[in-house]
């Protein structure tokens, strides 16, 4: 399972991962034992626990429908796929499922965007620099699947005594901004960014939010052309860096991502 | 962030299905991969956590 590919940033991290679906022990046993799974897979045979939590999926025919997969008993039962984040609590803090069941995200992904954490496992890295500005963008695998949501991190490191804006901005300065060209076959969502802090500048009346330090900005990308190939993912990423006292240049810069298309796994395939 | 589902899905509002956000993870006691009973609560130890549902192990 692709989750296993991050595991030692959530062990690092100091995250607790489970998997849950309907398979017997027998079955999860024999593909924890293939891919090498250390982290507990979770047997719900006859799917008592699914139901119980209100999970299951109840569109699992029309879903197949779609796809063009034949209905089959076994296939009845499933969860909605999806996840859940606790906190140390074991609160739930947020749940992310989506619409088919085809749709995934990756570890490193939800690091990196959940958790706000950084990852040391992840997939095609470019980099940029300009003054006092560091600049990292990755994709969080180097492959990408048929309606996969993968995520574009990227992380700035502003040299101490300068920050980049942030939003809202005053008129006539530019704020930090991350975003995917447009791209046949790949729908960009809404970049996420932590929250700037408040910075007022000498002499000047006007209230700024600014970054500092190490930044890190993640967006959602799914892949939602069949067959669209290896694809090069251009983001570009516009910052200005100002000190107290004066601004630098601003700066556009356009990353090239490649990410390869894996071919569907057979377990996506009707004939099973 | 949610992306549009191919054409004839129904749309699901995830926000009203299974527990809630800002309320505790029912508790959970299920056999693992080794046959080992789990009690997820229990096994967490106070870190926080990452639940996958996913669709089967086997298709």
């Amino acid at each position: 399972m692709e989750l296993q590919r991050s595991s030692i940033d959530f062990e690092r991290e100091g995250i607790a991962v489970f998997g849950i679906s309907y398979d017997s022990v027998a079955t999860l046993a024999a593909f924890a034992g293939k891919y090498g799974i250390t982290y507990p897979l979770l047997s719900d045979e006859g799917s008592r626990v699914i139901r119980e939590l209100g999970l299951l999926n109840e569109h699992i025919y029309e879903q197949h429908a779609v796809y063009g997969v034949k209905p089959q008993e076994r296939h009845m039962g499933t969860p909605y796929p999806g996840v859940f984040l606790l906190d140390e609590q074991g609160v739930v803090t947020e749940k992310r499922f989506h619409q088919s069941y085809r749709e995934r995200e990756t570890g490193a992904g939800l690091l990196e965007d959940a958790f706000g954490a950084a990852t040391t496992v992840h997939g095609t890295e470019v980099r940029a620099a300009s003054e006092g500005v560091g600049v990292r963008v990755w994709l969080d695998s180097d492959s990408y699947r048929y309606f996969q949501r993968l995520y574009v991190t990227v992380e700035l490191n502003v040299a101490e005594g300068l920050h980049v804006y942030g939003s809202p901005i005053p008129e006539g300065f530019i704020p930090l901004s991350v975003g995917v060209a447009p791209l046949e076959g790949v729908q960009a969502g809404t970049a996420s960014m932590p929250p700037p802090h408040p910075f007022q500048v000498a002499g000047m009346d006007e209230h700024f939010f600014v970054y500092e330090g190490r930044v890190l900005v993640t967006l959602p990308v799914t892949f939602t052309k069949r067959d669209a190939g290896d694809l090069v993912l251009p983001i570009n990423v516009r910052y200005q860096a100002c000190s107290a006292n004066d601004c630098l240049m601003p700066v556009s810069t356009s990353f090239e991502l490649s990410v390869k298309a894996e071919a569907l796994v057979p377990s996506a395939t009707p004939e099973r | 962030m949610t992306t549009t589902p191919p054409p004839s899905l129904p749309v699901l509002d995830f926000a009203t299905i299974g527990p809630a956000v800002g309320t505790r993870f029912p508790d959970v006691v299920l056999p693992d991969q080794d046959g080992q009973m789990v009690d997820l609560h229990q096994e967490r130890a106070g870190r926080r956590t990452l639940i996958d549902f996913y669709r089967s192990a086997d298709w």
